[in-house]
C-alpha cells in the first residue's frame, strides 16, 4: 500500500477522510504484524524490527512525503520590475503646474449623451441578452419606440442624440447625412425583427 | 527574532504570505479546488513562505486572526487584513486564533488544509476532538492550528476604534466587489444594492472617506484587482467630497467607481493576471473589458445608474473621447467617469504589480502632469488638491532627519502636517515635544521640509519645491477630510 492512497479528494468531508485513514492505518499495522506467532517472542529480534517498520510506515502516512516540487512553475523572477523615472527638476516644477481651475461640482455632466451613447453601442455590439437590455432602456429613458418600423425609431434616435448632444459638449458634430446613416443602421439593431414585421404589416 | 528586531524585509515576506493566503482564500472561494488560480494560488503562499524563511523569518511562521485583522508576532498587517474577510470570517466559524506554517509545506498540502479550513461540511473539523485525526487524514502535517481560548482577543466584544471601523468599511466595500465580480464571472445577476450599501456605510460620520483612504495609502496594501476598486472608490468619493458633492452623489459616484472594472471578471484569468507582456491577442481580450463591463451592467436593466455604466465603458478614455474602446458614435466621458480616469490611472501608478514598482505619490502626479490631453485638467487639478502632494498617510523624513507619517492636509499642496515619530536624526521625541508640525512653518528654530518619502521598499528624495498657487478648491479637501473637525485635528491614523 502506497501512503497517499487513502487522500481525499475535495469532496470528501472530514468526518468520512478520517475513517479511511483510520481503515488504512489498521490495515497496514495488521499487514505488518501478520508474522508467525513464533515471531512474536519478545527475545526474538525481528518482532522489533517488524514494529519499527509498522511505525516507519505510520509515520510517513501521518506526514506523507514531500509531493514533487511543481518546477516548471513560472518564479516570475525574469520579469523585469520596471520603475517609472521622474527627474528632479519635474517634481521641483510640479506645484507650479498644480492650477486654480478646479472641477465643476456638477458631477452630472455629459452623463446623459454618455448613456446613450452606451446603449447605442451596446445594441449594435453585444449578444442578444444585452441588445435586450440596451432596447429595453433606449425605450424607458429616451422614448426611443422599440415596436415601429425603422424609420421612425432612426428619427427617434436621431432626435435623443441630438437633445442630449446638441451643445458644445456634446463631443465632436456629425453632419447630418453620416447622422441619419447611423441613426439607421442604429435603429435596425433596436427594432427587433418581430417587431419590423409587425411594422411592416401595418 | 523579537518584533522590534524584525528587518523590513523581513515585514515584507511576511506580509507577501498573508496576502497570497487572502487571494488563496478568495480563489478558493471563487474556483473549484483543482483549478490552474487555485493550485497557482497556493503555490504563491508556498513561494512566500520559503522566502520568508531565506530572509531570517522564524519558522513556522505564525499567523494570528481576530474578527477584524490578521498579525504577526503580535503585530497587525494592515494591508493584507484589508481583504481578509473570507479568511477571517473561516477562521472564525472554526474558532482559530493562529495558524503556523512551516518551511516544507507543499502547495498540495496546503490545498488540504483549505478542503478543512473552507468547506462548509468541514466546518467541525477543527474541534479537538477531530482536529490531529482530521489533519492526519487529509495529509497535513505542516500546518498547526491552535484554537481561540475564552480570553483570547478574537472572542471578547471590545470597543472598536475609529481605525476598526474603518477596516470594517473597506472590508465590506471589497467583500460587496468580490461578489458582483464573482456573480458577473457565473453570469447571475449582479448585487448592485450591497455595493451601493457598502458604499453608504462609509459615508457615515465616523468612517469618513479620508480615514478609509489613510488605510488604502499604506504601502503593504494589497494588490489584486479588487483592491485596485476599492481604492478608486475611496479617491473619487474623496475627491467629489472636496468640491461638495451631495450625499447621492457621492454614493453614485462611489458606486461607478467601485464597478468600474467589473468588465475584468469577463477577461480570462490567464490574460488578467499574466505576469508577463501581453500578445497582441491578449491585449486585445484585456482591452474589451470596459465595453464588457457596460454589457454587464447593461443586462441589468433598471438596476444600473448610468453613472456606473458610464465609468465601466470610458475609464480608459481621455476627455476628448480618445483611449479606449471606440464606440459605435463619437463621444466624450462624463464627468464622473473623467474624474474616475484620473482615480483609476493614480492608483496604478502607486500601486505595486508584480511587473512594477510603485511610484510615490508626488511622482504619479508629475507623470500625470505629463500629457495633459489624457486627463480632464479640471479633475486632476481637484484631485491633487484633494490629496495634497504628500497624502494622509504618506511617511517622510524632514530635513532634520526626523521621521513621520502626515496626517492631515492644510490647503497649502506642500506643507502637509506632519505627526512625528522620532526627533531629529531619528532621536527618540522628548516627552514635552508637541508631536506635529506643519511643513514650512517655523517650528521651534527651524524651518521643517520634506526632504524625502519613503516606501516599504524605496527612499524618493524631495528636492525644494516651488510654491504653489494657495488657492483651494471651492471646499477645502481638508475640511472634506476631517468632517468638520478643522484643519487642526487630524484624523485617526491605522496603527502604525
Amino acid at each position: 500500500m502506497q501512503p497517499h492512497d487513502h487522500t481525499p479528494d475535495a469532496a470528501t468531508a472530514f468526518r468520512e477522510a478520517i475513517s479511511q485513514w483510520q481503515l488504512a492505518a489498521r490495515t497496514e499495522v495488521k499487514r505488518a504484524s501478520s508474522l508467525p506467532s513464533s515471531m512474536f517472542d519478545a527475545t526474538d529480534a525481528m518482532v522489533e524490527a517488524r514494529l519499527v517498520e509498522t511505525v516507519e510506515v505510520m509515520m510517513r502516512l501521518l506526514q506523507r512525503p514531500g509531493e514533487p516540487e511543481a518546477a516548471d512553475r513560472a518564479s516570475g523572477e525574469h520579469l523585469e520590475r520596471r520603475t517609472e523615472q521622474v527627474s528632479t527638476d519635474e517634481l521641483q516644477a510640479l506645484p507650479g503646474k498644480i492650477l486654480r481651475d478646479v472641477a465643476d461640482a456638477d458631477l452630472d455632466d455629459l452623463v446623459a449623451s454618455e448613456y446613450l451613447n452606451l446603449l447605442i453601442d451596446a445594441c449594435t455590439t453585444g449578444d442578444a441578452a444585452v441588445q435586450r437590455g440596451a432596447r429595453e432602456l433606449l425605450a424607458r429613458d429616451f422614448a426611443v419606440p422599440t415596436t415601429a418600423d425603422l424609420d421612425e425609431a432612426a428619427a427617434a434616435i436621431s432626435r435623443s442624440l441630438q437633445a442630449v448632444g446638441g451643445g458644445d459638449d456634446g463631443g465632436p458634430p456629425l453632419d447630418s447625412r453620416r447622422l441619419a446613416e447611423l441613426c439607421g443602421a442604429i435603429a435596425a439593431t433596436v427594432v427587433t425583427p418581430a417587431d419590423r414585421d409587425g411594422a411592416a404589416q401595418r | 527574532m523579537s518584533v522590534g528586531a524584525l528587518e523590513p524585509r523581513c515585514r515584507g515576506a511576511v506580509a507577501d504570505v498573508a496576502h497570497a493566503l487572502v487571494q488563496a482564500t478568495f480563489n478558493r472561494a471563487l474556483h473549484p479546488s483543482n483549478s490552474p488560480f487555485v493550485t497557482e494560488s497556493m503555490q504563491d503562499v508556498v513561494d512566500g513562505l520559503s522566502n520568508a524563511a531565506a530572509v531570517g523569518v522564524e519558522m513556522p511562521l505564525r499567523l494570528q486572526f481576530d474578527e477584524l485583522r490578521v498579525y504577526h508576532e503580535g503585530r497587525s498587517l494592515d494591508g493584507p487584513s484589508l481583504q481578509a474577510s473570507e479568511l477571517l470570517a473561516r477562521c472564525a466559524e472554526r474558532s482559530i486564533a493562529m495558524l503556523a506554517f512551516d518551511d516544507g509545506l507543499t502547495a498540495g498540502e496546503l490545498n488540504r488544509f483549505f478542503d478543512l479550513l473552507t468547506r462548509p461540511e468541514n466546518a467541525e473539523a477543527f474541534q479537538r476532538s477531530h482536529r490531529a485525526a482530521a489533519m492526519c487524514a487529509f495529509g497535513v502535517s505542516h500546518v498547526k492550528v491552535t484554537l481561540r481560548e475564552p480570553a483570547d482577543p478574537g472572542d471578547r466584544s471590545r470597543a472598536l476604534t475609529d481605525a476598526d471601523h474603518a477596516l470594517q468599511r473597506y472590508q465590506d466595500l471589497a467583500v460587496a466587489l468580490q461578489d458582483n465580480h464573482a456573480l458577473a464571472l457565473g453570469d447571475h445577476e449582479l448585487a448592485l444594492d450591497a455595493a451601493a450599501a457598502a458604499i453608504e456605510s462609509a459615508l457615515g460620520p465616523l468612517e469618513e472617506p479620508s480615514l478609509l483612504l489613510a488605510l488604502s495609502m499604506q504601502d503593504d496594501v494589497d494588490r489584486f484587482t479588487i483592491g485596485h476598486s476599492v481604492r478608486v472608490a475611496l479617491l473619487a468619493m474623496q475627491t467629489a467630497r472636496g468640491i461638495g458633492a451631495s450625499s447621492d452623489q457621492l454614493v453614485r459616484v462611489g458606486a461607478a467607481a467601485l464597478l468600474h472594472d467589473i468588465g475584468k471578471s469577463k477577461v480570462p484569468q490567464e490574460v488578467l493576471f499574466k505576469q508577463g507582456r501581453l500578445t497582441d491577442d491578449e491585449w486585445l481580450l484585456m482591452a474589451e473589458h470596459p465595453r464588457l463591463g457596460a454589457q454587464i451592467l447593461i443586462e441589468q436593466r433598471a438596476q444600473v445608474d448610468p453613472h456606473i455604466i458610464g465609468a465601466a465603458f470610458c475609464h480608459h478614455m481621455g476627455p476628448d473621447g480618445g483611449g479606449y474602446p471606440q464606440a459605435m458614435m463619437p463621444m466624450q466621458p462624463s464627468a464622473t467617469s473623467r474624474l474616475i480616469r484620473v482615480c483609476d490611472v493614480f492608483e496604478a501608478l502607486t500601486a505595486v504589480r508584480p511587473y512594477k514598482r510603485a511610484l510615490t505619490p508626488v511622482e504619479a502626479f508629475a507623470v500625470m502632469h505629463r500629457r495633459p490631453g489624457d486627463f480632464d485638467s479640471r479633475w486632476l487639478n481637484t484631485f491633487v488638491r484633494t490629496l495634497g502632494l504628500f497624502p494622509n498617510g504618506t511617511r517622510v523624513q524632514l530635513n532634520d532627519g526626523s521621521d513621520g507619517v502626515v496626517v492631515a492636509q492644510t490647503g497649502a499642496l506642500e506643507r502637509p502636517r506632519v505627526r512625528l515619530l522620532t526627533g531629529p536624526d531619528g532621536a527618540a521625541l522628548p516627552a514635552d515635544h508637541p508631536g506635529e508640525l506643519v511643513v514650512g512653518e517655523r517650528f521651534e528654530d527651524r524651518v521643517p521640509q520634506v526632504a524625502c518619502v519613503r516606501t516599504s521598499d524605496r527612499e524618493l528624495p524631495v528636492p525644494d519645491l516651488e510654491p504653489s498657487d494657495p488657492a483651494a478648491p471651492a471646499r477645502s479637501a481638508h475640511d472634506a477630510c476631517l468632517g468638520g473637525g478643522g484643519c487642526g485635528q487630524a484624523p485617526s491614523l491605522p496603527p502604525a
